[in-house]
Parts: structure tokens; C-alpha cells; sequence
């Protein structure tokens, strides 16, 4: 009886709002029944006239959801107790590799990939501060040094 | 802090490029404190604007951010025995620079890594939004996109060419470690 009527978006949009209303919404005399019926007929006048703008706003908030999902992942799991002895392991090599990820990407220039070039200023910098950082061990020196190289190269 | 101007950059071209794609300021803006990443956002609205199907865009706008899953398993170890809510607000601030300004202040063996984190994480959101919410009105008031180049050549239009000219693999200008 229900199948045939979902022919389309704002119909399926109607069917499921109604159906999680009337399980979710607990009100006597089947009062419930009545608000499913609205609410649903709501949301379907709704998704029939505004529906790229649900799209998009459902994509931004799945796609935020599913960010915020990755970075709480470990953060959630893991607040407590040990973690394996395995994992640990792991883990202990996980933090260079990811800073010079992140680094050396900023280092060239041109296409990503294969095509990609040395970009001489930042390597330069990238070099002097490395140096400044191996010997001194200061943040600010290796910043300092770092962005003087850089933009001394830039503007010559 | 050393990472902001790299910080508020990107996120005035982040900003801009949601808003001349189309989508509206609530929306531009949504994706600045829903998604929070530089990166996801530019390549979202690369697939907004090129009208790709919404589960395309969800992917590859999540698969940017993967590396996320990583970081979170290192600050994990840092967080043990942290309330929920700072668990959350964590893995919620979650960035790039925030992480490597922390994960650089722990191989130095300093123990305050929770609240320096939280205070490095907050102060970089704050200055994402604003930078963003700078680029969207900054995008609504300008000429549409196509036009920049061709209108006279300002100081300020030039720096903006070369905002925009920033590929969307290439995180923001700034020295992470």
C-alpha cells in the first residue's frame, strides 16, 4: 500500500519523516499519528520546493558529521585505558612521517604528483631553519631565520 | 602566534571560493565551522561548483581529511584520563597546525599538552572563522569571479589573484613544524 506511493523524493522524505514521528514522538490518544501526518506533509511541500538547497546543506553537514567522526575517532576510543602494545608501536613512527607529510608538499612548486618542482626560496628556507633548529633547538630562531631566508629570496 | 597569517589567508580564499561558487553565506559559512579543513572545503566547493553528485562530494571532500584519524590516534595518548568534553572539544579543533605546534611542544617532554593544545586549537578556530566569514562578504562585495582579473589592476586585486591562484592539495603558506 505504501511502496506505489513513493514515487519520488518529497513523497520518500514525506514517508520516512512521518514513520520516525510516529515511533519517536510519544503523545496519547494517537495524537501521534496526527502530528506524523503534518510533519510529514510539511516536509514534503518542503523538499518539493527548496530541494538543492536541502542538498546542499545536507552535504555540508555530512561532510562536516564525518570529519568531526575521523578526527574524534581515536580521541573517543582510546580516552581511556592503555593502548596495545602493537598500536603503541605503530604510533611511535606516526609523528615524523606525518610532520614531513605535511611539510613537504610546501616545498614544491608547480603540479602535484610527478610534474611537481623544487620551489628554491622555500627549500632554502626550509634548509637554513632545519640547520638553526638541529643546533640551537629554538623555536623563534628557526621561524626567525626561516622567514628572513624566505622572503630575503622572495623579493630579490 | 607565527601561523596566523598563513592561517587567515587561506581561510579568506576558503571563504571566498564557497561564496563565488554559489552557495549562499549561511552555507559558505557552515562549511567553515562543520567542516573545519582548509582543504575539504576548497575541494567541496570545486565540486559544488562543477555540480557533482552529493556522495562524490562527501567522499573525496572525507577522504581529504583521513589524515585526521591519525592525528587523533597520537593526541589520544595525551588526552588519557581527560573528561569527555575535552575529548570532544579536541577531536572537534582538530587541525594541521594545531597538531603540529602540539605534537612539537610533546617531543620537547612538556607535560601541560592538553590545555596548551586546547588553547593553540581554539585561538586557530576563531581566527579560521573570522578569515572565512572575511572571505565570503569579502567574495558578496566584489565583482563575480570571472571579472577580477580583467578589472584594473589595484595593489589589492593583484594580492587576491594570487590568493585564488593557491591550489587546493597545497595547505596554507605557513611553516607547520
Amino acid at each position: 500500500m505504501l511502496a506505489p506511493l513513493l514515487r519520488d523524493r518529497a513523497m520518500a522524505a514525506a514517508a520516512v519523516s512521518g514513520g520516525l514521528t510516529s515511533v519517536f514522538l510519544v503523545l496519547p490518544l494517537k495524537l501521534n499519528l496526527m502530528a506524523a501526518a503534518l510533519i510529514g506533509a510539511a516536509i514534503g511541500i518542503g523538499m518539493e520546493n527548496l530541494w538543492p538547497e536541502i542538498a546542499i546543506w545536507g552535504v555540508i553537514a555530512t561532510l562536516g558529521l564525518a570529519t568531526f567522526a575521523t578526527r574524534l575517532s581515536f580521541l573517543a576510543l582510546l580516552g581511556e585505558g592503555e593502548l596495545p602494545l602493537w598500536l603503541r608501536r605503530v604510533l611511535h613512527y606516526v609523528p615524523p612521517a606525518i610532520l614531513a607529510a605535511i611539510i613537504a608538499p610546501q616545498l614544491l612548486s608547480g603540479a602535484a604528483g610527478l610534474d611537481a618542482t623544487f620551489d628554491g626560496p622555500r627549500c632554502a628556507a626550509a634548509l637554513a631553519g632545519f640547520a638553526i633548529a638541529y643546533f640551537t633547538r629554538s623555536t623563534f630562531a628557526t621561524i626567525a631565520v626561516g622567514m628572513a631566508v624566505l622572503w630575503g629570496l622572495t623579493l630579490l | 602566534m607565527p601561523l596566523s597569517p598563513g592561517v587567515l589567508l587561506f581561510g579568506m580564499v576558503c571563504g571566498a571560493a564557497a561564496a563565488g561558487a554559489g552557495l549562499a553565506p549561511g552555507q559558505s559559512f557552515a562549511l567553515s565551522w562543520m567542516v573545519f579543513a582548509g582543504s575539504s572545503q576548497i575541494v567541496a566547493t570545486q565540486l559544488f561548483s562543477a555540480d557533482a553528485p552529493a556522495w562524490v562530494i562527501v567522499l573525496t571532500g572525507w577522504v581529504v581529511n583521513l589524515r585526521f584519524m591519525m592525528y587523533s590516534a597520537t593526541l589520544a595518548q595525551q588526552f588519557r584520563g581527560a573528561s569527555r568534553f575535552e575529548r570532544w572539544l579536541a577531536g572537534y579543533l582538530l587541525t594541521d597546525q594545531a597538531f603540529a605546534v602540539t605534537l612539537a611542544r610533546v617531543l620537547d617532554g612538556r607535560k601541560d599538552i592538553p590545555w596548551f593544545y586546547l588553547g593553540i586549537a581554539a585561538t586557530l578556530w576563531l581566527l579560521w572563522q573570522l578569515a572565512n566569514l572575511g572571505g565570503i562578504y569579502r567574495a558578496h562585495w566584489c565583482p563575480p569571479a570571472g571579472r577580477w582579473i580583467s578589472s584594473s589592476p589595484s595593489p589589492s586585486s593583484a594580492c587576491w589573484r594570487r590568493c585564488c591562484a593557491i591550489v587546493p592539495w597545497r595547505r596554507p603558506p605557513c611553516r607547520g613544524g
